[in-house]
């Protein structure tokens, strides 16, 4: 945060006018090269193959756990104060799910199933609003629609265990989001364009990360691979912090030097809605990665 | 009168010839350490989350985005290669378009000293 008040002058140049600046180079292989990939399950083959190439002998079912072993989530010592392990996470986001509204209905009549296998295809697009709905959407959706206060996509504290629980619920299903028609269609390409955009100061694009250099070491940190992120958030911060995707993408555009879009924007929606089309086909476990 | 005037020349000439030959040494010296600790510093150079430093033993990192960081001097051994350079920390996307150095000058990540004293580090790998 200190950083980009140091680059406030500059943000406002480099932040919004930034997303303009595309990034081409690191999705290249996705347009180049021969026949253009025109569908997205075509792109998400083709971004398959980019990776494979900056990381020979793996597969996507790899890229799960994140590129370094020791992501993978280790036991933590309990806190008085704190849940601090994905267990009391997800006792407390079900016992969110399951309290009784004031009309004595709860969030699981909301969703077919009690909301069991469902979160596997988030995010969706709402063709009536003609917009993407992710996970928090759907609960907030679900709570005004029975007179309960909304509770803030950004709430760490409750949405956090709360989408966890719900995402839990699909553990073991393999993530099914669909892109039905123009509509979803164009959502989509926005986030594909604002996953390769350029941004801020330091002139970063995701793809710069996650697939140009995906494998490799930054900070001692193993850069993961885009193909595989989504099934394995929100993640499990060291605390018992819940940190959900569009934080994380937050802190990639404020690590880039941009003043990052609000969790909840349809800039992040639709850059979810891309994300998470990308790791289609993989298996859903939530909170199994620390971060 | 005048050749009063061209003995004075002479000798600021030889002194500032020789001050020249000296001084870039300390001065390099002296920005190689500063230089250094931007190098690693998060919000100024933050060379070392990409680059492995090899010669420098306590320091050598792990990173392997961009290249390992070594025997620089004899890469970069004229002064055309020096501004080559300092010219590709200040913008790395003039020479290299889908890099994701930042481009520290062009950007204001770090001032034309900055650049300088991480170049004179640089020197010293």
């Amino acid at each position: 945060m200190t950083s980009l008040l140091i680059l406030k002058p500059f943000r406002l140049a480099c932040s919004r006018l930034m997303f303009g600046c595309v990034l081409g180079a690191c999705l290249l292989p996705l347009v180049s090269r021969g026949q253009k990939p025109s569908t997205p399950d075509q792109q998400r083959q083709s971004l398959v193959q980019t990776l494979q190439k900056g990381m020979p002998g793996t597969n996507p079912a790899d890229w799960v756990q994140g590129a370094s072993p020791s992501a993978v989530v280790q036991a933590i010592p309990l806190n008085a104060d704190n849940a601090t392990n994905s267990a009391d996470i997800l006792a407390i986001g079900k016992k969110a799910w399951d309290r009784k509204f004031k009309n004595g209905k709860s969030l699981a009549i909301c969703f077919p199933n009690t909301g069991k296998r469902v979160a596997a295809t988030y995010p969706q697009f709402d063709a009536k609003k003609r917009q993407v709905v992710t996970v928090e959407m759907a609960i907030n959706n679900c709570l005004a629609l029975h007179g309960e206060p909304e509770i803030a996509a950004a709430n760490a504290a409750l949405m956090g265990p709360l989408s966890a629980y719900f995402k839990s619920l699909s553990d073991g299903q393999r993530l099914t989001v669909r892109v039905g028609n123009v509509q979803a269609r164009e959502k989509y390409d926005a986030g594909l364009a604002m996953f390769q955009r350029r941004i801020g100061q330091q002139d970063a694009a995701c793809a710069s990360c996650h697939v140009q250099h995906a494998g490799s070491i930054y900070q001692k940190q193993g850069l993961s691979a885009a193909v595989g992120q989504a099934v394995t958030w929100p993640r499990l911060q060291p605390g018992g912090r819940v940190l959900g995707l569009q934080a994380q993408f937050q802190r990639c555009m404020q690590r880039s030097g941009a003043e990052p879009f609000p969790v909840g924007s349809e800039e992040l929606n639709n850059l979810e809605y891309f994300h998470a089309f990308m790791s289609n086909g993989l298996t859903m476990r939530t909170l199994a990665v620390q971060r | 009168m005048v050749s009063e005037a061209i003995t004075r020349g002479i000798y600021l000439l030889l002194t500032f010839s020789f001050a020249g030959l000296c001084a870039p040494q300390a001065l390099a010296q002296a920005n190689a350490v500063a230089g250094r600790a931007l190098f690693a510093e998060e919000r100024k150079g933050n060379c070392s989350a990409c680059h492995k430093t090899p010669t420098d033993a306590s320091r050598i990192g792990a990173s392997n985005i961009g290249p390992p960081l070594e025997a620089i001097r004899q890469k970069y051994s004229t002064p055309a290669d020096r501004m080559r350079l300092r010219d590709s920390i200040r913008d790395q996307s003039r020479v290299n378009a889908s890099t994701i150095m930042p481009p520290y000058g062009k950007h204001r990540i770090l001032t034309e000293t900055e650049i300088d004293d991480i170049v004179a580090y640089l020197e010293t790998l």
